[in-house]
């Protein structure tokens, strides 16, 4: 399941949905579903956020392995 | 959103439309079927919702020139493609319009066999088919803009 810390960071950054959905040419709406993890965005989309937040992509979307993968990494 | 964009495209303004073009045709088509009023205001229903949409349509694009609205487009307007979030929310629409057409369409066409004695059944039934999938697309839309207004 794709998790990401998108709200976290806006809200380092003091953002808006509205403020960082300008930045990367989306509508507030659709920020707000990629935080409550509804929509799963283009990795485009991915870059330009983390590209806003000044960091990796990795760093503001990640992967939650289940436990059943987990068990299986080990 | 303003009012004007929120109203042209809003499903119910489609299921409208496909309410009255239903209305119309039995009317028109049927006469000897309807009640007397519905044939005597036949085109009363058409000709306002033309007026009320043109009147509309024109307001919207002469105040918001950047966000106008196509006269004739063969995409339905309560479609919403401004960003890939918005793609999504209508591509999950379209799938659950989708999955009630692929039921409804051949109980539709069951209903019309048993009903052949009917002559005007056939035209209700896909009038209220068509508003019937704007309804249900209006539902999935906001069902997915309640989700938004949680947070």
């Amino acid at each position: 399941m794709l998790r990401t810390r998108v709200r976290e960071l806006r809200a380092r950054f003091d953002w808006s949905q509205d403020d960082l959905g300008k930045k990367v040419g989306v509508t507030r709406q659709t920020i707000g579903m990629i935080e409550k993890g509804d929509y799963a965005p283009s990795v485009i989309l991915a870059l330009k956020i983390a590209a806003a937040f000044g960091l990796p992509v990795e760093e503001v979307f990640f992967l939650e392995e289940s436990g059943d993968q987990r068990r299986s990494h080990e | 959103m303003t009012w004007t964009e929120k109203m042209l495209r809003s499903p119910f303004m489609s299921a409208l439309c496909m309410l009255i073009v239903g209305y119309t045709f039995e009317a028109a088509v049927y006469p000897e079927h309807m009640p007397d009023w519905m044939v005597r205001f036949k085109y009363v229903p058409g000709v306002a919702f033309i007026i009320v949409w043109i009147l509309v349509w024109a307001v919207h694009n002469l105040r918001h020139p950047d966000r106008k609205i196509r006269f004739f487009h063969y995409l339905p307007p309560e479609f919403r493609e401004e960003d890939e979030g918005q793609a999504w929310t209508t591509y999950r629409a379209c799938r659950t319009v989708y999955i009630f057409m692929y039921t409804a369409i051949p109980v539709a066409m069951l209903v019309m066999a048993l009903a052949r004695d009917v002559p005007y059944a056939p035209i209700a039934i896909m009038s209220l088919l068509g508003a019937m999938q704007c309804v249900l697309f209006w539902r999935e839309m906001r069902k997915w803009a309640r989700r938004d207004a949680e947070r």
